[in-house]
């Protein structure tokens, strides 16, 4: 594909540096940001970042909240993301293999809960929950998180579940594997791809979960750290290298999980789009 | 050790019926070929004796005892599918061991997690390995155990799939189209590998296919179907030579058996839509019939004076024999329109390369003992006694 | 034109492809025992309806009453007050409108600038691996980082974005505070976020268009943009649609980044319904009307996603067709 423009081509690469800096910016100024002292922050931020303050961030961080948030916030999204994978492991076997009475309805309830704003839910779930004594416990933002992505993850797996062939499910049956064990020990070590993928649009998900922890956790001790750092807005108690810092130790995890997995996520994101 | 036997058993998918009331007897050690054309319900009819589907109506017995409603591990038997079914994150070697160590499961092994612990430990035990070794070497697949189905030759992943149903020394071997993945060389090679496992393990095999050469080479009997009915059930030196309707007619053999339209008529035999008699004298009713003849017993440019004249159509040259093509009404209409031209074709098939053209008019000579008589409207095959015409 | 026929048969083969795959397990496959199926979807239907369904219809409750927030469960029945206060409240349907417009600008601004950025880096080049990496990133920041980020470019006195601003000579502006910013504030930021997934997913869309379909452009000698109309667009048109659905859905959705950016303001020109219903139940202390606005809010979504299917399955049989 040699291209006979050179000039084309070489407008064509300049838009793709712009859009890698448009991408790329904000990260980059979060940590720029991060690394700058409070008095050059009010009077002129440097455009390149003092790396050798890399060094001070563990100190500023000590005596902060921000591990516990961090704590929380983990704990929220492994739980999410196995409470969502036990249920859609399960659920997408039954819709990828079976015909049952009520196959419509169940995909139909999947899909509406993708259609529900989460704002929607969150005034009568607060009303529920508050029966149950679900308020101010991280068991209680598991439960709802999940409610939300557990569809998302089914779908995918559903879409992996489909791809593997039949035979291999009867050749075990033949074998003496019962069903059970079919999926188990046949299906899911052939669907870990997806599986990775789910699991981590799970953990995205619990771990990015902002509105019911911001509702029903009044108990600082209890805050994700997306609470936390919301917190900091519009307080300025805290120094904005301080709050920067934090909020990169709370991206880190995440942008370092994509890049390891980007491949599974894209095509569980693929499936999940082509899926609907 | 089973004997099987099929009592009017149907399949029906929805409203559908795919398969119609077959009965059968299956014995022991028998070789048998379900053969038909692909959507004849064979497969159906084998997936139904492994119990991977449900019988409808009627019932699959073995050795007496019905087994409708018995999970395929309860009747004793190995199913090989036609795509391997090789289980693609397992060794060779654990694929081989698999079926040994679901005997050897208990209940709680199946919990997950602990089933991956105890696959390995069961796979471990010195009679499980030694085992899948001994068929290892049986099927010359021992310097790939560890090797996973991805990277096997489409031939050697066919060896692991017949291990696998092999490992467990079942009485019953189920076979589903097996080779048709194969290229033309290795079908050959696979077809005598089957037949030498077949008589070294002494088992009743099953055998699905759409392949007469298949059928013809490896079964001890056969059976034809065709839309979920059996067509016939025999040797494979009678379904060749005795074909009970066109339909087998037509399937078997290729080029398939001619069937001629004749005219009887006051026992008189004569090709339709020409002068030509055929020296052959039914006591038939008069009316229209189907002359069923095999190729092979047709030769041509013989001595005898009562041959009947064609003008040769193809002539296609194989090395040892020559197929050539042929029709009767040409010798006189030149002029057939090329609608009629494919079904009034016949076939011989002659040894050598004669030097035969197409255009020539010849003379055919058909092997009267050989002829098989169909009703041309129910294509039932008829037995009337032959006399010679009367000069 | 000459490509057409080729085009028609591919789309064909795809669709009749996706049927087939689409029809569930294979006629032959076991039935007998159907009903396992409940067991293994049973976790999954009972669980969504005890916390979305039996949530949801709490919420259908709740709206026909006057419950506060400090005693939720308490509460009289209002019959349809909250729905007719709310069907005469200026302030309601000013956040439908909000809601429209936040939709559609950043549905149409994300579409746009991901289906550009998945054409770039589509194409073969040194660090091309780099550049898509690159470009997802924002797909992994969590929300509330991304909103930090933001708050601090946008910072009136400090911020980076008024710097560049200065730089070309123009005064300050007010972002996050200034009536006539609030908008474009936020669904910059909304598109910054979300145009990755975009992205991610027209790439894998580009990917399935065939080679020989970018071949026979050449050999028309079609120019760029036009080939791209005439070929590439109509392939990648039923993932667009989706795409297009899904963006909808979450716009209609979104919390997160508006609630943390502005709150709704300023001067509520971005107060969107979700912020709206979050806004009056736990500020207002309205859980009653915050629930009757959720219900109104729900039949918005329904609502995009009928019009979606409604051009999906006119767009289909246009194709059929064509």
């Amino acid at each position: 594909m040699r291209s006979k423009h050179p000039v084309r081509e070489s407008l064509i690469f300049l838009a793709c540096v712009l859009f890698a800096i448009f991408a790329a910016f904000p990260i980059y100024w979060m940590i720029n940001t991060a690394l700058s002292t409070d008095q050059e922050l009010y009077t002129g931020q440097s455009l390149w970042p003092h790396l050798e303050r890399v060094l001070d961030i563990p100190a500023f961080l000590s005596g902060s909240p921000a591990f516990a948030w961090l704590g929380n916030s983990a704990f929220i999204a492994f739980g999410t993301t196995f409470l969502s994978l036990i249920m859609a492991v399960h659920g997408a076997y039954a819709l990828s293999r079976f015909k049952f009475f009520g196959k419509g309805a169940v995909g139909f309830l999947l899909f509406a809960t993708q259609m529900l704003p989460e704002a929607v839910i969150v005034v009568p779930l607060f009303a529920v929950f508050a029966g149950f004594g679900l308020l101010n416990n991280l068991y209680g933002l598991v439960l709802a998180t999940t409610g939300f992505i557990m569809p998302v993850a089914l779908f995918i797996l559903k879409g992996a579940i489909d791809k593997v062939p039949f035979e291999l499910e009867e050749s075990a049956r033949v074998d003496g594997c019962p069903r059970y064990s079919q999926l188990m020990m046949i299906i899911f070590p052939l669907i870990l791809p997806s599986i990775a993928a789910a699991a981590v649009i799970a953990f995205f998900d619990g771990w990015n979960e902002f509105l019911f922890a911001n509702t029903f956790i009044s108990d600082a001790n209890h805050w994700p750290a997306t609470v936390g750092l919301a917190s900091f807005i519009g307080q300025y108690s805290t120094p904005l290298n301080v709050v920067m810092a934090v909020a990169f130790l709370f991206t880190l995890p995440a942008i370092v999980f994509f890049l390891i997995l980007q491949r599974e996520i894209v095509s569980g994101l693929t499936a999940g789009a082509v899926k609907g | 050790m089973p004997h099987i036997s099929f009592n009017k058993v149907s399949k029906f998918y929805g409203d559908r019926e795919v398969i119609h009331e077959f009965d059968a007897q299956i014995e022991d050690r028998e070789f048998l070929v379900l053969l038909g054309p692909s959507g004849c319900g064979k497969s159906t009819m084998l997936r139904m004796i492994a119990g991977l589907s449900d019988i409808s109506s009627g019932q699959i017995a073995f050795d007496g005892r019905v087994v409708n409603e018995l999970e395929p591990r309860e009747r004793n038997i190995a199913f090989v599918f036609q795509s391997y079914a090789l289980y693609p994150h397992m060794t060779v070697r654990e694929n081989i061991a698999f079926p040994l160590v679901m005997d050897r499961f208990k209940g709680w092994y199946h919990i997950p997690i602990v089933n991956s612990i105890m696959r390995r430990s069961i796979a471990a035990k010195p009679e499980v390995k030694s085992r899948v070794v001994e068929v290892a070497e049986m099927l010359e697949l021992t310097d790939y155990l560890d090797r996973r189905p991805r990277t096997l030759s489409g031939g050697q992943r066919q060896r692991v799939a017949v291990g696998r149903a092999l490992v467990r020394d079942p009485s019953l071997y189920l076979l589903d189209e097996p080779l048709s993945n194969l290229d033309a060389k290795l079908r050959a090679q696979m077809r005598e590998e089957i037949s030498a496992l077949y008589r070294r393990v002494g088992k009743t095999f099953i055998y699905v296919t759409h392949d007469q050469v298949e059928a013809m080479t490896m079964a001890t009997r056969i059976i034809v179907l065709n839309n979920g009915k059996i067509q016939q059930i025999g040797t494979p030196e009678e379904i060749y030579n005795r074909p009970v309707n066109i339909f087998v007619a037509r399937f078997i053999g290729s080029p398939a058996m001619n069937l001629i339209p004749v005219t009887v008529s006051s026992r008189t035999t004569m090709v339709r839509d020409t002068t030509f008699v055929i020296d052959v004298s039914p006591d038939l009713p008069d009316g229209q019939y189907l002359l069923g003849i095999r190729p092979e017993k047709i030769t041509i440019d013989g001595a005898n004076s009562d041959s009947l004249c064609a003008r040769i159509s193809v002539v296609e040259h194989l090395g040892g024999e020559s197929i050539v093509g042929f029709r009767f009404a040409d010798a006189t209409d030149p002029a057939l329109s090329p609608s009629r031209m494919m079904e009034s074709t016949n076939y011989a098939r002659i040894p050598g390369t004669a030097a035969l053209k197409v255009g020539n008019i010849q003379k055919f000579n058909i092997d009267t003992d050989s002829v098989n008589w169909f009703a041309e409207d129910s294509g039932e095959v008829l037995h009337p006694t032959l006399n010679r015409r009367p000069c | 034109m000459t490509i057409t026929p080729t085009l028609d048969g591919v789309d064909q083969e795809i669709s009749r492809g996706k049927r087939i795959k689409g029809s569930g397990p294979p006629a032959n496959g076991p039935r007998r025992r159907g009903w396992i199926a409940y067991i293994f979807i049973a976790p999954a239907v009972i669980y969504l309806a005890v916390f979305v369904l039996a949530a949801l219809a709490k919420g259908i409750a709740l709206s026909f009453t006057d419950t506060r927030l400090l005693n939720p469960s308490g509460g009289n029945f209002v019959g349809a007050d909250n729905y007719k206060g709310l069907i005469t409240s200026s302030q309601f349907w000013d956040s439908i409108a909000v809601t429209l417009v936040y939709t559609v600008a950043t549905v149409f601004f994300a579409l746009i600038i991901g289906t550009a950025a998945a054409v770039l880096v589509n194409r073969p080049f040194r660090g091309r691996a780099l550049f898509r990496a690159i470009m997802t990133l924002p797909y992994a920041v969590p929300t509330v980082a991304v909103t930090l980020i933001f708050i601090w470019i946008y910072n009136k006195e400090s911020g980076v974005l008024n710097m560049g601003v200065e730089a070309l000579g123009f005064g300050q502006v007010g972002w996050l505070t200034d009536p006539s910013f609030g908008m474009i504030s936020v669904v910059l930021t909304t598109v910054w976020k979300v145009f990755p997934f975009v992205m991610i997913v027209m790439l894998a869309a580009l990917q399935s268009v065939p080679d020989e379909l970018f071949e026979a452009t050449r050999v028309d000698g079609a120019d760029g943009l036009s080939a791209f109309r005439a070929i590439v667009l109509p392939h990648i048109l039923p993932t667009v649609r989706i795409v297009a659905l899904l963006m909808t859905i979450w716009s209609i959705r979104r919390f997160e980044i508006i609630y943390l950016l502005t709150g709704g303001g300023p001067v509520k020109t971005t107060n969107t319904l979700v912020i709206n219903i979050y806004n009056s139940a736990f500020t207002g202390q309205k859980l009653g009307v915050a629930a009757a606005m959720g219900v109104l809010g729900l039949f918005l979504s329904l609502g995009a996603a009928v019009i979606f299917s409604f051009l999906e399955r006119r767009g289909a049989k246009k194709e059929g067709v064509a």
